[in-house]
Protein backbone atom coordinates (compact mmCIF):
# COMPACT_ATOMS: atom_id res chain seq x y z
CA UNK A 1 0.00 0.00 0.00
CA UNK A 2 2.82 2.45 1.34
CA UNK A 3 4.91 1.52 -1.95
CA UNK A 4 2.08 2.17 -4.09
CA UNK A 5 1.48 5.78 -2.98
CA UNK A 6 4.88 6.43 -3.28
CA UNK A 7 5.25 4.61 -7.02
CA UNK A 8 1.98 6.63 -7.83
CA UNK A 9 2.47 9.68 -5.73
CA UNK A 10 1.32 11.89 -8.57
CA UNK A 11 -1.83 10.71 -9.23
CA UNK A 12 -2.88 9.86 -5.75
CA UNK A 13 -2.49 13.70 -5.08
CA UNK A 14 -4.65 14.67 -7.43
CA UNK A 15 -7.26 12.13 -6.86
CA UNK A 16 -7.54 13.50 -3.09
CA UNK A 17 -7.25 17.01 -4.55
CA UNK A 18 -10.30 16.09 -6.87
CA UNK A 19 -11.78 14.71 -3.29
CA UNK A 20 -11.22 17.97 -1.35
CA UNK A 21 -12.11 20.30 -4.06
CA UNK A 22 -15.72 18.67 -4.67
CA UNK A 23 -15.70 18.54 -0.74
CA UNK A 24 -15.02 22.19 -0.75
CA UNK A 25 -17.53 22.82 -3.65
CA UNK A 26 -20.51 21.16 -1.99
CA UNK A 27 -20.28 23.07 1.35
CA UNK A 28 -19.89 26.27 -0.75
CA UNK A 29 -23.04 25.41 -2.25
CA UNK A 30 -24.81 24.24 1.10
CA UNK A 31 -23.83 27.35 2.84
CA UNK A 32 -24.89 29.69 -0.33
CA UNK A 33 -28.13 27.89 -0.63
CA UNK A 34 -28.72 28.30 3.14
CA UNK A 35 -28.31 32.10 2.86
CA UNK A 36 -30.38 32.25 0.07
CA UNK A 37 -33.48 30.42 2.22
CA UNK A 38 -32.46 32.97 4.74
CA UNK A 39 -32.44 35.72 2.87
CA UNK A 40 -35.60 34.79 1.15
CA UNK A 41 -37.17 33.87 5.34
CA UNK A 42 -36.28 37.53 6.24
CA UNK A 43 -37.81 39.12 3.04
CA UNK A 44 -40.78 37.20 3.17
CA UNK A 45 -41.29 38.25 7.53
CA UNK A 46 -40.42 42.41 6.63
CA UNK A 47 -42.60 41.68 3.86
CA UNK A 48 -44.96 40.77 6.05
CA UNK A 49 -44.67 42.69 9.13
CA UNK A 50 -45.30 45.65 7.08
CA UNK A 51 -48.04 44.67 5.02
CA UNK A 52 -49.28 43.91 8.35
CA UNK A 53 -48.13 47.70 9.47
CA UNK A 54 -49.95 49.00 6.37
CA UNK A 55 -52.75 47.15 7.62
CA UNK A 56 -52.79 48.90 11.16
CA UNK A 57 -51.80 52.28 9.44
CA UNK A 58 -54.92 51.88 7.13
CA UNK A 59 -57.22 50.77 10.27
CA UNK A 60 -55.74 54.56 12.09
CA UNK A 61 -56.89 56.22 8.63
CA UNK A 62 -60.82 54.54 9.15
CA UNK A 63 -60.39 55.76 12.79
CA UNK A 64 -59.66 59.60 11.27
CA UNK A 65 -63.09 59.01 8.56
CA UNK A 66 -65.44 57.27 11.17
CA UNK A 67 -66.04 60.00 13.01
CA UNK A 68 -65.66 62.80 10.28
CA UNK A 69 -68.80 61.17 9.21
CA UNK A 70 -70.49 61.60 12.41
CA UNK A 71 -69.68 64.89 12.90
CA UNK A 72 -71.11 66.17 8.94
CA UNK A 73 -74.18 63.92 10.74
CA UNK A 74 -73.88 66.12 13.66
CA UNK A 75 -73.80 69.31 11.75
CA UNK A 76 -70.50 70.46 12.86
CA UNK A 77 -68.50 71.25 9.29
CA UNK A 78 -65.44 72.67 11.57
CA UNK A 79 -64.81 70.10 13.17
CA UNK A 80 -65.40 67.09 10.25
CA UNK A 81 -63.13 69.42 8.30
CA UNK A 82 -60.34 68.95 10.32
CA UNK A 83 -60.25 65.44 10.63
CA UNK A 84 -60.47 65.16 6.86
CA UNK A 85 -57.60 67.05 6.08
CA UNK A 86 -55.79 65.14 8.50
CA UNK A 87 -57.06 62.07 6.52
CA UNK A 88 -55.87 63.68 3.31
CA UNK A 89 -52.71 64.31 5.02
CA UNK A 90 -52.01 60.78 6.04
CA UNK A 91 -53.30 59.46 2.57
CA UNK A 92 -50.53 61.65 0.80
CA UNK A 93 -48.02 59.86 3.02
CA UNK A 94 -49.31 56.41 2.67
CA UNK A 95 -48.86 56.97 -0.65
CA UNK A 96 -45.33 58.31 -0.76
CA UNK A 97 -44.01 56.20 2.45
CA UNK A 98 -45.70 52.65 0.90
CA UNK A 99 -44.92 53.07 -2.30
CA UNK A 100 -43.04 49.92 -2.92
CA UNK A 101 -45.43 48.22 -0.76
CA UNK A 102 -48.52 49.01 -2.38
CA UNK A 103 -50.02 47.42 -5.18
CA UNK A 104 -52.21 49.19 -8.01
CA UNK A 105 -55.48 48.02 -6.62
CA UNK A 106 -54.27 49.59 -2.79
CA UNK A 107 -53.04 53.29 -4.82
CA UNK A 108 -56.32 53.07 -6.23
CA UNK A 109 -58.06 52.68 -3.13
CA UNK A 110 -56.29 55.25 -1.39
CA UNK A 111 -56.29 57.53 -4.53
CA UNK A 112 -59.93 57.35 -4.57
CA UNK A 113 -60.63 57.96 -1.23
CA UNK A 114 -58.15 60.77 -1.10
CA UNK A 115 -60.20 62.16 -4.09
CA UNK A 116 -63.44 61.80 -1.97
CA UNK A 117 -61.64 63.47 1.21
CA UNK A 118 -60.78 66.27 -0.97
CA UNK A 119 -64.33 67.06 -2.12
CA UNK A 120 -66.08 66.74 0.81
CA UNK A 121 -63.68 69.12 2.40
CA UNK A 122 -64.34 71.37 -0.11
CA UNK A 123 -67.68 71.65 0.02
CA UNK A 124 -67.65 71.76 3.86
CA UNK A 125 -65.37 74.86 3.81
CA UNK A 126 -67.65 76.64 1.10
CA UNK A 127 -71.33 76.27 1.42
CA UNK A 128 -73.95 76.11 3.81
CA UNK A 129 -74.38 72.78 5.53
CA UNK A 130 -78.03 72.03 4.50
CA UNK A 131 -79.80 68.36 4.37
CA UNK A 132 -78.47 68.10 0.74
CA UNK A 133 -75.13 69.32 1.09
CA UNK A 134 -74.77 67.31 4.27
CA UNK A 135 -76.20 64.09 2.38
CA UNK A 136 -73.61 64.73 -0.31
CA UNK A 137 -70.58 64.85 2.49
CA UNK A 138 -71.62 62.09 3.61
CA UNK A 139 -71.92 60.14 0.95
CA UNK A 140 -68.43 61.50 -0.14
CA UNK A 141 -66.78 60.31 3.16
CA UNK A 142 -68.59 56.67 3.05
CA UNK A 143 -66.73 56.50 -0.23
CA UNK A 144 -63.83 57.23 1.11
CA UNK A 145 -64.10 55.01 3.75
CA UNK A 146 -65.40 51.55 1.94
CA UNK A 147 -61.91 52.28 -0.27
CA UNK A 148 -60.22 52.71 2.98
CA UNK A 149 -61.55 49.53 4.29
CA UNK A 150 -61.12 47.50 0.87
CA UNK A 151 -57.18 48.82 1.02
CA UNK A 152 -56.93 47.29 4.39
CA UNK A 153 -58.47 44.07 3.53
CA UNK A 154 -56.54 43.38 0.41
CA UNK A 155 -53.63 44.42 2.84
CA UNK A 156 -54.73 41.77 5.33
CA UNK A 157 -55.57 38.96 2.82
CA UNK A 158 -51.70 39.48 1.35
CA UNK A 159 -49.96 39.60 4.87
CA UNK A 160 -52.04 36.31 5.90
CA UNK A 161 -50.80 34.82 2.20
CA UNK A 162 -47.20 35.17 2.90
CA UNK B 1 -49.57 63.05 -26.80
CA UNK B 2 -50.80 66.41 -26.83
CA UNK B 3 -53.96 67.27 -24.38
CA UNK B 4 -56.51 67.47 -27.61
CA UNK B 5 -55.94 63.92 -27.64
CA UNK B 6 -56.51 63.23 -24.18
CA UNK B 7 -59.53 65.17 -24.40
CA UNK B 8 -60.44 62.39 -27.35
CA UNK B 9 -59.28 59.02 -25.63
CA UNK B 10 -61.58 60.60 -22.73
CA UNK B 11 -64.29 61.15 -24.33
CA UNK B 12 -63.90 57.61 -26.31
CA UNK B 13 -63.63 55.33 -22.75
CA UNK B 14 -66.29 57.17 -21.16
CA UNK B 15 -68.88 57.02 -24.36
CA UNK B 16 -67.67 52.99 -23.91
CA UNK B 17 -68.13 52.83 -19.99
CA UNK B 18 -64.44 51.49 -19.42
CA UNK B 19 -63.79 54.92 -17.34
CA UNK B 20 -65.65 55.09 -14.21
CA UNK B 21 -66.50 58.22 -13.41
CA UNK B 22 -67.74 59.21 -9.85
CA UNK B 23 -69.83 61.73 -8.09
CA UNK B 24 -68.12 63.91 -5.55
CA UNK B 25 -69.53 65.91 -2.50
CA UNK B 26 -69.85 68.70 -4.71
CA UNK B 27 -73.45 68.30 -7.60
CA UNK B 28 -70.72 70.34 -10.12
CA UNK B 29 -67.82 67.43 -10.51
CA UNK B 30 -66.88 64.10 -11.33
CA UNK B 31 -63.46 62.08 -10.48
CA UNK B 32 -62.04 58.96 -12.11
CA UNK B 33 -59.02 57.41 -11.09
CA UNK B 34 -56.65 56.25 -13.58
CA UNK B 35 -54.41 52.93 -12.95
CA UNK B 36 -54.05 54.87 -8.89
CA UNK B 37 -51.46 57.19 -10.57
CA UNK B 38 -53.41 59.74 -12.04
CA UNK B 39 -56.87 61.47 -10.97
CA UNK B 40 -59.12 62.96 -14.01
CA UNK B 41 -61.25 65.81 -12.72
CA UNK B 42 -64.31 67.27 -14.96
CA UNK B 43 -66.16 70.15 -13.50
CA UNK B 44 -69.56 71.34 -14.92
CA UNK B 45 -70.56 74.29 -16.64
CA UNK B 46 -70.75 77.15 -13.92
CA UNK B 47 -70.82 80.57 -13.25
CA UNK B 48 -67.87 82.88 -11.88
CA UNK B 49 -67.26 85.98 -10.45
CA UNK B 50 -65.02 88.85 -12.05
CA UNK B 51 -61.91 89.90 -9.75
CA UNK B 52 -63.94 93.00 -8.02
CA UNK B 53 -66.65 90.08 -7.20
CA UNK B 54 -69.55 93.09 -9.19
CA UNK B 55 -70.71 90.75 -11.71
CA UNK B 56 -70.69 86.93 -12.55
CA UNK B 57 -69.76 84.83 -15.93
CA UNK B 58 -70.87 81.88 -17.31
CA UNK B 59 -67.76 79.25 -17.62
CA UNK B 60 -67.70 76.34 -19.76
CA UNK B 61 -66.85 72.79 -18.09
CA UNK B 62 -63.10 72.09 -17.42
CA UNK B 63 -61.67 69.32 -17.29
CA UNK B 64 -58.12 68.73 -14.98
CA UNK B 65 -55.90 65.94 -14.88
CA UNK B 66 -53.63 65.66 -11.36
CA UNK B 67 -51.01 63.16 -9.71
CA UNK B 68 -52.16 60.45 -7.24
CA UNK B 69 -51.42 62.82 -4.15
CA UNK B 70 -53.49 65.66 -5.71
CA UNK B 71 -51.00 67.72 -7.24
CA UNK B 72 -52.20 69.46 -10.60
CA UNK B 73 -50.38 68.87 -13.44
CA UNK B 74 -52.60 70.43 -16.26
CA UNK B 75 -56.36 71.48 -16.88
CA UNK B 76 -58.52 72.99 -19.93
CA UNK B 77 -61.93 74.69 -20.55
CA UNK B 78 -64.18 74.00 -22.79
CA UNK B 79 -63.90 77.24 -23.64
CA UNK B 80 -60.20 76.87 -24.68
CA UNK B 81 -61.62 75.73 -28.18
CA UNK B 82 -58.71 78.15 -30.02
CA UNK B 83 -56.31 76.63 -27.86
CA UNK B 84 -56.42 73.66 -27.68
CA UNK B 85 -58.03 71.23 -30.24
CA UNK B 86 -61.11 69.09 -28.91
CA UNK B 87 -61.62 71.37 -25.78
CA UNK B 88 -65.03 71.74 -27.23
CA UNK B 89 -65.90 68.06 -26.58
CA UNK B 90 -65.47 68.70 -22.87
CA UNK B 91 -69.29 70.19 -22.88
CA UNK B 92 -70.23 67.17 -24.42
CA UNK B 93 -68.89 64.90 -22.04
CA UNK B 94 -70.32 66.57 -19.38
CA UNK B 95 -73.38 66.09 -20.83
CA UNK B 96 -72.41 62.30 -21.19
CA UNK B 97 -72.10 62.27 -17.81
CA UNK B 98 -75.68 63.67 -17.24
CA UNK B 99 -77.28 61.24 -19.45
CA UNK B 100 -75.07 57.83 -18.87
CA UNK B 101 -72.70 58.11 -21.49
CA UNK B 102 -74.90 58.96 -24.41
CA UNK B 103 -74.73 62.64 -25.89
CA UNK B 104 -77.51 64.99 -26.23
CA UNK B 105 -78.07 64.71 -29.86
CA UNK B 106 -78.62 60.57 -28.80
CA UNK B 107 -80.90 61.35 -26.20
CA UNK B 108 -83.35 63.56 -28.05
CA UNK B 109 -82.96 60.66 -31.16
CA UNK B 110 -83.94 58.25 -28.59
CA UNK B 111 -86.71 60.47 -27.04
CA UNK B 112 -88.39 61.28 -31.19
CA UNK B 113 -88.08 57.68 -31.71
CA UNK B 114 -90.03 56.36 -28.64
CA UNK B 115 -92.45 59.31 -29.77
CA UNK B 116 -92.87 57.50 -32.86
CA UNK B 117 -93.72 54.51 -31.13
CA UNK B 118 -96.79 55.62 -29.62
Amino acid sequence: MGTFIVENWAGVASVLGAILSALAFWQAATAARNARRTSEQVREVRSELAKRTLAEELGSLRQLVEPAMALISAADPQAASALIQRGQYTISLMLSRWSGVLGDKQRTCLVRAGTQLKSARKVLAGRRLDGETRARCLDAAEKALHSIIEAQGLALAEADHL
Amino acid sequence: MNLGHLIERVVEKTRSGKLAWETTADPNERVATLGGQYVLRLVGPHSEYNEDGDYSYQVGAELSLETGDGQAVTGVSASATEEVPNAGRINDLWEMMRFGGRSVEEVVDDAARRLEEL
